[in-house]
């Protein structure tokens, strides 16, 4: 806190040099930092993937919806990589179009979360008082009532498709990335810099988007990578009780509805989206805890 | 609409939630039908999350660096990003179908008749066990930290001076600061249960509440999906307070205003 009291006389421009300063420490620590390395590389390929799904799927002569009833169940071979599940449908086209889907409508639904969190949490952090008061209260209902009720309800009321989905996740997780914003920017607040800005009458608006909203892109870039794993979580699950994504559209969670009836006849097809949800979730936490550990100055100027 | 809210809340207060759409039965009869269920599953997985969370945290702890360190953080990044019902169903396959160790749900064997309370017990750990996952991982992080800030503490160190034997500091002196805490992250994981509780009795056919409003909700019966919402919602905040309350208890440094 001192040492940030005798930087006070900081211009814009110092600023600016200061924020690259934050960045380039952060690309140099992430540089080394190589599970988080690892963890980017193999969500771009997730991502890769399912951009290209119907390319992929076309090369190898296969289709996520085309039925053969005749080859139902089949194991794994050069023809179906993955199998085939109960309709005789490819199961790697199938996981391939449920990436577009999940990731989809993961990313989405974390975008929702995070736009408002974080602009209730600043919010209730610059205008204080009762704003803060009634802030505080809707959070604390909201968090008292068990998530994925809240979320089951909802989508049932408003049978959504995908991208209704992806706003009733948002709109329904938005309390926990909220506090710790809001808790980020009472810290900004009271840095004198904030009282110099007010002093020399500048605007609440001002303040927000000039002062408090720079020290608040770390703690939200992080947030991006916990927060899309557990839309990604809550989406599977969802669809996995068959409450969320509806047929024809299909995700991961959909894909194992009916799993629990061909355990014994197609462990593979149990198996292969579950995998595939649990490696990009942990990957996207590694990615949250990793830029966590890069953005902070006292952890990066150890390494 | 807001009219009906009114007249909603107003039965409440009687305790009365109104019947179902599909059953005609009154909705609070249909939930406390269900409740023991849950309940059940969720404090053994409450019980389960809080001794293999604290577990897998003081151990570590106790010895950074070392395999079981390893061991642990890998078992609490792995518990907060597997989904339960895939760990469920993969349980299932391993210990019910391959290995017949388990059964696959339910909650007494089918034919049984009569209640027989060891079938009931190994009817109920898969589920239990599944879902406590998450709160393993959470209260294993949980620990973990604080574990490391108390063995740094001035007063361990004192009693390692005093001479005192490695394992009389660690449960006198460490654990008991350790665990004090861990009672106020128990009232924030009843949300994480309950509402992990729908999926996991799906996975497991366990007629529990979350089974209630997975069926409720594919049948669009909203007056038992109203009453399941409050009631667990009552029960959170119960929980909440119970929990603060304990804190207050354990730890006599906390005054309640």
């Amino acid at each position: 806190m001192s040492v940030r009291a005798e930087l006070l006389p900081t211009t814009a421009a110092e600023s600016n040099v200061r924020m690259r300063g934050l960045w380039g420490d952060a690309a140099s620590h992430l540089a080394h930092d190589r599970l988080t390395l690892v963890a980017i590389a193999i969500i771009a390929v997730y991502v890769a993937l399912a951009l290209l799904a119907d390319a992929i799927a076309a090369m190898l002569n296969v289709s996520p919806t085309r039925v053969d009833l005749p080859h139902r169940f089949e194991a794994p071979s050069a023809l179906h990589l993955l199998g085939t599940d109960e309709f005789g449908r490819d199961q790697l086209a199938r996981l391939l179009q449920g990436a577009r889907v999940s990731l989809g409508v993961g990313g989405a639904a974390a975008l929702v979360n995070i736009a408002v969190g974080a602009t209730l949490g600043t919010a209730a952090a610059v205008y204080a008082g009762r704003v803060d008061d009634a802030f505080t209260w809707l959070v604390n209902t909201m968090r008292s009532i068990p998530g994925l009720f809240l979320l089951l309800i909802v989508a049932t009321i408003f049978r959504v498709g995908p991208a209704g989905l992806a706003l009733v996740i948002g709109l329904t997780s938005w309390m926990g990335p909220s506090r710790l914003v809001r808790g980020q920017a009472l810290e900004a607040r009271s840095q004198e810099y904030v009282a110099a800005a007010r002093a020399i009458g500048a605007t609440d608006l001002r303040i927000m988007v000039r002062h408090i909203l720079p020290n608040l892109v770390p703690i939200i870039s992080v947030l991006v990578g916990i927060d899309v794993g557990q839309a990604i979580l809550r989406e599977s699950a969802l669809s996995y009780l068959g409450l969320g994504i509806q047929p024809p559209d299909s995700s991961w969670g959909s894909m194992l509805t009916n799993a629990q009836s061909y355990f014994s006849r197609a462990p593979w097809l149990v198996i292969a989206p579950g995998a595939a949800i649990t490696l990009v979730v942990w990957c996207l936490y590694a990615i949250g805890d990793g830029l966590r550990d890069a953005l902070d100055p006292r952890i990066a100027r150890r390494g | 609409m807001p009219i009906q809210y009114l007249d909603w809340l107003g039965q409440v207060l009687t305790l009365n939630f109104g019947t179902s759409f599909i059953s005609h039965q009154r909705v609070i009869a249909l939930i406390l039908e269900r409740l023991p269920a849950t309940l059940a599953l969720s404090l053994t997985a409450l019980v389960f999350g809080v001794v293999f969370g604290v577990l897998a945290g003081l151990l570590p702890a106790l010895r950074p660096g070392g395999v079981t360190d390893a061991l642990t953080r890998v078992i609490a990044v792995v518990g907060n990003a597997v989904p339960a019902f895939w760990f469920g169903l993969l349980f299932i396959l391993l210990f019910a179908v391959d290995w017949r160790v388990f059964p696959s749900g339910g909650v007494a064997t089918i034919g049984r008749t009569g209640f027989d309370p060891l079938d009931r017990i190994w009817h109920l750990l898969p589920p239990a066990f599944v879902l406590s996952l998450h709160t393993v991982a959470e209260i294993s992080r949980f620990v973990r930290t604080q574990a490391l800030e108390v063995t740094a503490q001035e007063y361990v160190r004192t009693a390692r001076a005093k001479g005192l034997p490695e394992r009389t500091v660690t449960t006198r002196h460490v654990l008991r600061n350790v665990l004090m805490p861990v009672v106020t992250v128990l009232g924030g994981a009843l949300p994480t249960l309950f509402g992990g509780a729908v999926v996991v009795e799906s996975v497991f056919s366990w007629p529990g509440m979350g089974r209630l409003a997975v069926e409720a909700a594919f049948a669009l019966d909203y007056p038992v999906l109203m009453g399941l919402l409050l009631l667990l919602s009552v029960l959170v905040v119960v929980g909440n307070l119970i929990s603060d309350l304990a804190y207050g208890i354990v730890d006599p440094r906390i005054k309640l205003a």
